[in-house]
């Protein structure tokens, strides 16, 4: 198959995808035992609140019906409104974007930068006590409970130095990056363990191909050898173990927001829950899952550039 | 996992004829932890004359003492016994929540490589759709919709949690079900469902034992980040991500709040972690 079928074909299969995940999205509503807009509403709702709930959540259409209207209404970026507040899901999740973008951007850069130095030092000096002192630290850190690294980079560098903001994303540029140090180098704590483990394998492998003993045979330097060789091989498995690590990071910036308190979607999903507010969930759902498949999708197509070996079905 | 396959061709015929093979160091080092753990658990709160959950708000906040070797919380509440009472709960549940996707996962992953066709379209769909969700973000959501505490963790963990079992049995049955020792097995005329059942699936679990190591460790990640979150098990009970989200507000006075009950899951973890890795080496020996 060609590139440009492979493409197509793999954004068309997104279609089914996102309608499955709008199912989801929908029944995660009836989930919740009994009586939805009973369990919304709160104990001591009156029948009227709950009849009002009721109809503005579409629940006393039927089931296929609620499913058209919600594809139809989300095709128009209409997500529904905050039972709570009163608002659009759209423009709460538009408010909310930046914190978290910024988070996941710093985060994910840095996570790349340690771990790709962490790996190819670590398969560079394979079996040395600098090789096993990197691996333990990668089996800990794969324990460690992020918001819990959170806190300890708190107790252990905030406190004692006052530099950085314990809460808060900080006002203007500078604001932002001085708040995003911290919640970013956690982001780094929670994910780098996993990518270290995948890279140190590949590169150990790289080291023992033909055409690095071939380089050197030819005289070129180790640097080289690592910087115009192996890192186009390194970046394939990095852009892979970006792509199956999305949901988890997720995840972790939706722990660290809170354990930060950064005003961002992960801290608005966590409120919202809190305050059962269900078209704010489902909303911040819908785009989470969004961004995965996108990402995904995104991972695919580049692979495709990247590896002519890859076998496109 | 392509060490994994020359082992299980080695032992394929028989894989119930193991030699006794000595444990590894990093096997019984993971062992020891798991092991201190559970005697804590089981054995350590029997020990000590507290109430891990009733509260004495006038003996709130103490240092460390004879009495009380770790202080007390923010409630008054002795912080050692707590901290031994959450191996009750973290640890059943995580094991509990890795334990009941593993069986379903590796049954739909087993019937999905061994007999293809329709039933490896419809679960290999499912697990792309569960998939494309930030699985987690998801369990969070899961577990508030059907009310938090250990019952919806461990239902929500299956929905979820299968998937990575089922890929990985489906594999493995996939690569197995074309060796010449079922096709052995088939010319003596066993049923089919006897050929999965007691020759292709043993033969799979080497590297499903495996996963679930790490899964476990995952699962009392996911479970205290939960918890840390509010949604997780719910207070007075004692579980180590709640007690660290207590203890953050007394992070300047009091650290060893916030601290101590990380370090359970770290070394819970590590424990894990070591084992999974000792079984790897193992089976490969």
């Amino acid at each position: 198959m060609s590139r440009a079928g492979y493409i197509a074909k793999r954004l068309l299969q997104t279609v089914p995808l996102m309608a499955g995940i709008l199912l989801m999205v929908l029944l995660l509503l009836h989930a919740i035992p009994g009586d939805p807009a009973r369990a919304i509403g709160g104990i001591n709702a009156s029948e009227e609140t709950v009849q009002k709930i009721r109809e503005d959540l579409g629940l006393n259409k039927s089931l296929p019906v609620q499913y058209i209207t919600y594809i139809g209404n989300a095709l128009q970026g209409d997500l529904g409104q905050s039972t709570r507040s009163g608002r659009s899901v759209t423009s709460i999740i538009a408010d909310r974007l930046a914190p978290t973008i910024w988070l996941l951007l710093t985060g994910m850069v840095l996570s790349i930068i340690v771990s790709s130095v962490v790996s190819a030092i670590s398969a560079r000096n394979k079996d040395t006590w600098l090789d096993y002192s990197f691996v333990a630290l990668t089996i800990g850190g794969i324990s460690i409970p992020t918001f819990w690294a959170g806190l300890m980079l708190i107790l252990l560098i905030a406190l004692p130095t006052g530099l950085f903001p314990i809460s808060g994303f900080g006002q203007g540029f500078s604001g932002h990056v001085n708040s995003i140090v911290l919640p970013a180098t956690t982001f780094a704590i929670a994910i780098s363990p996993v990518m270290i483990r995948a890279l140190r394998t590949k590169f150990i492998a790289l080291y023992r191909q033909d055409f690095v003993m071939m380089s050197r045979a030819a005289g070129l330097g180790e640097g080289a050898i690592l910087f115009r060789h192996l890192t186009r091989h390194a970046a394939l498995i990095l852009i892979t173990m970006i792509s199956v690590q999305v949901g988890p990071m997720i995840f972790v910036s939706v722990v660290i927001e809170k354990t930060f308190a950064l005003p961002g979607l992960g801290q608005a999903l966590v409120n919202a829950v809190s305050q059962r507010d269900f078209p704010v969930i489902q909303g911040i759902t819908l785009v989470t899952a969004l961004f995965v498949t996108f990402v995904h999708l995104t991972g695919d197509i580049l692979t495709s550039f990247l590896n002519p070996k890859m076998s496109l079905k | 996992m392509t060490r994994a396959a020359e082992h299980s061709h080695a032992l394929a015929p028989a894989p119930r004829r193991k030699q006794r093979r000595p444990l590894t160091p990093k096997l019984k080092a993971g062992l020891c932890i798991l092991g201190i753990y559970v005697l804590m658990g089981v054995f350590g709160p029997m020990l000590l004359p507290f109430d891990p959950d009733k509260s004495d708000i006038l003996s709130r906040l103490q240092a460390p003492s004879a009495q009380h070797w770790l202080g007390t919380d923010q409630l008054g509440r002795d912080f050692l016994i707590r901290l031994l009472f959450a191996i009750r709960i973290d640890l059943p549940v995580a094991f509990a929540a890795s334990f009941v996707p593993m069986i379903i996962g590796t049954a739909l992953g087993a019937i999905a490589g061994y007999y293809g066709r329709l039933t490896d379209t419809i679960v290999s769909r499912a697990a792309d759709l569960v998939q494309a969700f930030p699985v987690y973000v998801f369990l969070l959501v899961l577990v508030f919709a059907m009310g938090s505490g250990a019952t919806s963790f461990i239902i929500a963990a299956s929905a979820i949690a299968w998937v990575g079992y089922a890929r990985l049995t489906r594999g493995e049955v996939l690569r197995l079900r074309e060796m010449e020792f079922v096709a052995a097995a088939r010319v003596t005329g066993l049923p089919e469902s006897r050929i999965l059942l007691t020759h292709v699936l043993p033969n799979a679990l080497p590297q499903t034992v495996i996963y679930f190591m790490s899964d476990v460790v995952m699962m009392v990640l996911v479970l205290s980040s939960l918890s840390f979150l509010g949604v997780g098990i719910q207070p007075p009970t004692a579980e180590w991500g709640r007690m660290i989200a207590e203890g953050q507000p007394f992070l300047r006075s009091h650290w060893w709040l916030a601290a101590a009950p990380g370090l359970m899951v770290m070394v819970f973890g590590i424990g894990l972690s070591m084992i999974g890795d000792g079984l790897d080496e193992w089976y490969q020996k």
